[in-house]
């Protein structure tokens, strides 16, 4: 019951064993045993920047849990040529944490700026929204582990109003205004990638919005702009994109609805 | 604008009487063609390895689209007619017919391989070679153009001719249409018929503002030009969409079709977005009975291999760079020349282009697990690939092995023997016949066989169906743990696996207690 607790007092324990199940899987059963030295890179990387940040005072001890947690989601989502990118990706991610800030509030989450920032300007970095099969049960599992993470985290309307919002306009365009098949509808929806992103990028809690209502709208403003990125301007990676363009605006939007503070350890 | 022509043509069009009309994304033509297998294996490959087949060249840079679509349409060529969504209204010029030789080149070249190795007798010197297959010869033909724009016409049926043209063998028509009624009364009254099925699919394409390209033969023109295979359509086209229209195809088909995609882009593999892109089984040493049979063993391992990663992915055949100023090796083994410069341009590559990556995809579908359409991106992803299969040729015999490293070598022939036979059940999910014959064909050169050889093993090994893919995780995750356990060339993902695991648990740990 005293590991229980432990886990239960930060979520990003939780999202910690989540993100290495996703990783274990894709070792296992999509071949990713490939790109396993890509897997350390990243995650060295990630954790010795903040290990540096921490040396330097910018950072406490138990911030080194998001930095492992921005390892695993470049691993999870990054493809690069070669293994230096990967730790750029996890300099560029730590550091833009110290870099840009605004009364304390980071502009980006770290994983989705290291990803945007690397595939926009290296050129040899991409992104592949296919690599998760269409099966359920990866899925289910995805979403159970969000579900616990975003229950500890308290940030589970985040990823609800994402989710619908994204879901009924799709549904709008494809099975009513399109007319397909719902299965058309169904396939966008029943992808890894996108529930991976749904559950454990949009959701951090240190680059959403605090006060509830306003978290919701954003939610729903992001979900609008994926898709329109998505279906509209057909980029398949537009989840990525949206989140890189919103997130900004978040420190502002806390300047003007305040509400308490989200600390990581209850 | 010759006005009289037009009318004159268009008079022909109405005339025409019902033809059986196949509607298809890419190329509905399905029959059986043939698979071309580098050097001697050509003749040994079965003509109907894979049955509705269609084949597409892809290039992309950009928003810049080329495709080209192949028919291998084996029936009477004035039943030939095919619809194709496409997103813009294509110009004249952005049409045109290119030589059917470009599929065969590419499909040569970037066909899964054999490759064959020699052991030599340690009893008697000799040297290790590898054999490349021979190249084949390529023909080339010129395009033949000669096209007529026309001018657009308005019907009650709310379809639009956006454009009419005539190239080389084809009778070309853009049209637009306001629904699918319309559509599908206007393509019934001129001739085409529409499978029941293909309807439903019209109006999606017609929301999604698609242009449709219908194509059908143009029986002077053909006559005149002297062929008499049709040839490949290609057309190009600016649009962020970059994507493969497969639902209207799946109308008239029942079953599944394979499609070949062959994609060039300056920087790197092209893969699929809403799909999953998956690479075969490479690099594995295959039983030496294969070597006649290379065609029908791939099939055979190309349906199980689809079986099992749930019928729903798209198979990377073939990645490589193959830029004619690269020095690099553009394949091993080769089996077909590497694409030229001429190849290049016919395939709709621009000339100044400092970087040309090429991609084979193969992708098998149906209308179960195929719901939505195939999307891809380019990608930076410049890594090698080949789907390659090793057989090896036993030592020659000459006086026999007697000398010990001889006994050694035979010794380990049976065991590399029965490791192929293993191989072959892991790729093909199958045991192959004759397999212990093959497994214990030098035995007799053993002074003393092990007791343990004596054991049956494989023995009576029925040819079994194959068996089904299992993506349950409660059996998946164990057989995939146990293969990369034992299969050596994953042994060094096991260390790193070991290391990423023993890091993820100290950060953690460390995240607690460490004071710096």
């Amino acid at each position: 019951m005293l590991y229980l607790r432990t886990l239960q007092s930060d979520s990003r324990y939780f999202q910690i064993i989540g993100q290495s199940s996703f990783l274990l899987a894709g070792i296992f059963l999509m071949g990713w045993h490939v790109h396993l030295p890509l897997f350390l890179w990243a995650i060295l990387g990630s954790v010795s920047f903040q290990m540096l940040a921490i040396y330097f005072g910018l950072a406490n001890q138990n911030s080194l849990r998001s930095a492992l947690i921005t390892g695993l989601g470049l691993s999870l989502l990054l493809r690069v040529n070669h293994p230096l990118l990967m730790v750029t990706a996890a300099a560029l991610a730590i550091g833009q944490k110290f870099v840009f800030k605004y009364k304390g509030y980071h502009f980006w989450n770290p994983a989705n700026f290291g990803i945007g920032l690397l595939v926009l300007l290296s050129g040899d970095a991409w992104i592949s929204p296919a690599q998760w099969d269409h099966h359920l049960w990866v899925v289910g599992l995805i979403a159970l582990m969000g579900f616990f993470v975003l229950k500890t985290a308290n940030r589970w309307d985040t990823a609800l109003f994402f989710g619908t919002t994204l879901g009924l306009l799709c549904w709008v365009r494809f099975s009513w205004y399109l007319g397909w098949d719902w299965k058309v509808w169904w396939h966008q929806f029943n992808m890894g990638s996108f529930w991976l992103y749904t559950m454990f990028m949009i959701t951090d809690p240190m680059t959403t919005p605090q006060r509830k209502w306003v978290r919701r709208g954003w939610a729903v403003l992001l979900a609008a702009l994926t898709f329109y990125l998505q279906h509209l301007k057909f980029i398949p990676t537009a989840a990525v994109w949206s989140l890189l363009m919103l997130t900004p605006l978040v420190p502002f939007i806390n300047h003007f609805f305040v509400a308490e503070r989200w600390k990581w350890i209850k | 604008m010759d006005q009289i022509n037009y009318q004159e043509q268009n008079l022909n069009f109405k005339k025409m009487k019902t033809k059986r009309v196949m509607l298809t994304a890419i190329a509905l033509m399905a029959f059986a063609s043939s698979w071309a297998f580098c050097g001697f294996y050509v003749a040994k490959a079965d003509a109907t390895l894979f049955n509705n087949k269609s084949e597409v060249i892809l290039v992309r840079d950009g928003e810049y689209t080329v495709i080209t679509m192949g028919s291998d349409f084996k029936g009477d060529v004035k039943d030939f007619a095919m619809v194709v969504p496409v997103p813009v209204v294509l110009a004249r010029q952005d049409i045109s017919i290119v030589d059917r030789g470009i599929f065969d080149r590419l499909d040569a070249y970037s066909s899964p391989r054999l490759a064959e190795y020699y052991d030599y007798n340690p009893c008697h010197r000799q040297y290790i070679e590898e054999k490349d297959m021979a190249y084949p010869t390529s023909v080339n033909m010129d395009e033949s153009t000669n096209m007529r724009v026309k001018t657009l016409t308005k019907k009650e049926y709310g379809v639009t001719i956006e454009a009419q043209y005539t190239v080389g063998e084809y009778d070309i028509l853009l049209l637009s249409a306001n629904e699918s009624n319309g559509l599908k009364n206007w393509l019934t009254d001129n001739g085409y018929k529409i499978p029941a099925k293909a309807e439903r699919v019209l109006a999606p394409y017609i929301k999604s503002n698609m242009k449709f390209f219908v194509v059908k033969v143009n029986l002077e023109e053909m006559k005149k030009a002297g062929f008499d295979q049709l040839r490949p359509i290609q057309v190009r086209f600016n649009h962020p969409k970059f994507m493969l229209p497969l639902r209207l195809g799946m109308a008239n088909s029942t079953g599944s079709q394979d499609m070949i995609v062959y994609a060039f882009t300056r920087t790197g593999r092209v893969e699929c977005t809403n799909y999953r892109t998956v690479k075969l089984p490479t690099d594995r040493n295959i039983p030496l009975t294969l070597k006649q049979d290379f065609g029908p063993f791939y099939k055979k391992l190309f349906d199980y291999q689809w079986q099992k990663e749930g019928k729903n992915v798209v198979f990377l055949e073939y990645a490589w760079n193959v830029t004619p100023s690269w020095g690099g090796m553009k394949c091993d083994p080769c089996v077909g020349p590497p694409p030229i410069n001429q190849d290049f341009t016919m395939a709709g590559v621009n000339a100044n282009w400092s970087n040309i990556f090429f991609t084979r995809m193969h992708v098998r579908y149906d209308e179960a697990h195929f719901p939505a359409d195939l999307q891809f991106q380019v990608t930076p992803n410049a890594e090698h690939y080949q789907a390659r299969y090793v057989v090896t040729n036993p030592a020659p015999i000459y006086d026999g092995f007697d000398c010990a490293e001889g006994q050694e070598y035979v010794f380990s022939l049976h065991n590399k023997r029965k490791l192929e036979l293993d191989e072959y059940y892991a790729l093909c999910g199958i045991y192959m016949p004759g397999s212990r014959a093959y497994m214990t064909e030098y035995d007799r050169y053993l002074k003393t066989l092990p007791e343990e050889w004596k054991e049956p093993v494989y023995e009576n090994a029925p040819e079994g169906e194959i068996k089904k893919g299992d993506m349950n995780p409660m059996v998946a995750i164990p057989a995939a743990v146990n293969e990369v356990l034992h299969e050596e060339s994953k042994r060094e993902s096991l260390i790193y696996l070991m290391m990423l695991v023993g890091l993820v648990v100290v950060v953690v740990w460390k995240s607690n207690k460490m004071k710096l």
